[in-house]
């Protein structure tokens, strides 16, 4: 019997993790994973975190042991791009012409860092935050920069300026276009909260104001602002969001929109070929409407989800959306679908411990907290089993979100 | 296990039985460690509080019966067996034997 084939395309958590269910579920089957980057599949989370800081290795981000590949017989192709597939002909080929056959393929393309397009957005010391070297290379100029200035006041941006502070000794200005920080999918509570976190670290903000020039000669040395203002720069980091890399799917003919678009199996729209983690744009149940997740946790268990569909289990891929970020000493944790005009009861534990709740005419919606991954975690669990507590029982500290969860487990 | 080793354990003291109520979670410190003592079903577990994944308390994190999910991934470990159960988590935690001796809580480390 001819065994089965799988390519997976891309190589970052996402793809790893595919084809560690893959391996599980199809002992005999030829797996071959493609990624362009030089290293073995990684986390990024960390990158800007741990890496930026220095405080942790960069063998801790590692999805699997280095000899992980050869132990399970996978073929990893690393510093290997693909550059089109063929689905009539059912194979891909690479940027060396090399042709790969596939049964089923997968797409884990992940994003990329959108890019600022202005006059001096190539010139040195100005960094973007996606990949293990573009950390390592800000890591290095934080230790010795002077004055640091992020564009765009996103969670990338928020986090490298958290990071900044604690470790290093620059001072921290952050440019931001919109009216205040996180201006997509975060209530206003937890806006202002983090703002107020900044603040207290001595990061200054410049809202309302775009970037028009970065200036210098080779290296950069400031910001000019759209009324003129200079703000003076020798690191700049760009963090104004990312972009889904759909280039190849959208050649080869699947439907994007926003994103690979699945359905709940992970099948694209082309026959025989599946997209997991964040390059997907999926159906969100509780939205009723397709996302697009930026986040560890799609590309945790998408992939794994896509994994089982591909070896014929039929799997939904069906999670409610969950979300942290790591800022100087606070774990802040976002879960559920959070929008404007949602009712919000908060518990209070103390200044840097609490968690606000969101309801919809009286139906949970999600939550955010700062250092209670435990609550959003209970919070999570409710919105599987679509619970909806009274708020004020939310809004209790006294009130064990556990119990709650068990005395409505169900029949 | 080495037998020096397991003669140089002892029974520590280190909590009281009523720090903990039903289905719930400290975390403890002794002879330098941090501990996660929990209390499920009138048993009591320790088990080791630092995730395996990454740096976290364990103690913080959300308990489902006989389950403790890290705080910061949702990793999860058995507290009876210390076996890591869910991704991220893949090594498991270390337990430590339990006792409760009239109303205060001793762990064998």
């Amino acid at each position: 019997m001819k065994l089965k084939s799988y390519v997976i395309v891309g190589a970052g958590q996402a793809g790893c993790n595919a084809a560690k269910a893959l391996r599980a579920a199809d002992p005999d089957s030829k797996i071959t994973l493609i990624g362009e980057e030089a290293y073995d599949p990684y986390e990024r989370p960390q990158l800007s975190k741990g890496i930026l800081s220095g405080t942790i290795q960069t063998s801790e981000l590692l999805v699997v042991e280095p000899d992980y590949f050869d132990i399970q017989k996978i073929v990893f192709l690393k510093s290997s791009a693909v550059v089109s597939i063929d689905p009539g002909m059912k194979e891909v080929r690479l940027s060396n012409d090399r042709r790969l056959p596939y049964d089923k393929l997968l797409l884990t393309t992940g994003s990329k860092a959108r890019q600022l397009r202005i006059p001096g957005s190539k010139l040195k010391g100005v960094h973007y935050l996606r990949t293990l070297d573009q950390a390592k290379a800000l890591h290095e100029h934080l230790a010795v920069a002077e004055h640091l200035v992020i564009v765009g006041a996103g969670f990338i941006g928020l986090e490298v300026a958290s990071i900044a502070k604690q470790y290093k000794n620059c001072t921290v200005t952050v440019i931001e276009a919109g009216e205040t920080v996180l201006q997509r999918g975060v209530p206003e509570e937890m806006r202002e909260k983090i703002h107020h976190l900044h603040q207290v670290h001595g990061v200054k903000f410049i809202f309302k104001k775009s970037a028009v020039s970065l200036l210098g000669d080779d290296l950069v040395t400031g910001v000019e602002c759209q009324d003129g203002q200079i703000l003076s720069a020798d690191c700049v980091v760009v963090g104004i969001g990312v972009e889904p890399r759909t280039e190849l799917a959208q050649d080869a003919g699947l439907a994007i929109q926003n994103g690979i678009v699945v359905n709940e199996f992970c099948e694209t729209s082309t026959t025989n070929i599946y997209a997991a983690g964040e390059v997907t744009s999926h159906w969100n149940r509780q939205l009723d409407e397709f996302i697009r997740l930026e986040s560890w946790q799609t590309a945790q268990l998408q992939s794994v989800c896509a994994a089982q569909n591909m070896t014929g289990t039929p799997t939904k891929f069906d999670q409610v959306p969950w979300f942290w970020t790591d800022q100087y000493d606070v774990n802040i944790q976002l879960v559920g679908v959070l929008s404007s005009g949602q009712q919000a009861v908060h518990r209070h534990f103390d200044e840097n411990k609490f968690i606000y709740f969101y309801f919809n005419n009286k139906k949970l919606c999600g939550a955010f907290g700062f250092n209670t991954g435990k609550y959003i975690r209970a919070t999570q669990k409710l919105l599987e089993r679509e619970i909806s507590p009274d708020p004020s029982i939310l809004a209790d500290p006294e009130q064990d979100l556990g119990k709650l969860l068990k005395s409505k487990k169900g029949p | 296990m080495n037998k020096v080793m397991e003669n140089s354990k002892r029974w520590i003291d280190v909590a009281a039985s009523d720090d903990l109520e039903e289905d719930d979670v400290i975390k403890i410190e002794a002879e330098g460690k941090a501990i996660a003592l929990f209390l499920v079903e009138d048993v009591y577990y320790a088990i080791d509080d630092g995730c395996t994944h990454e740096l976290a308390s364990l103690s913080d994190g959300y308990l489902e019966d006989t389950v403790i999910e890290c705080p910061l991934h949702q990793g999860a470990f058995c507290i009876k067996t210390g076996k890591a159960l869910h991704a991220p988590a893949e090594k498991p935690v270390d337990t430590y034997e339990v006792e409760v001796r009239s109303d205060r809580i001793f762990i064998r480390l």
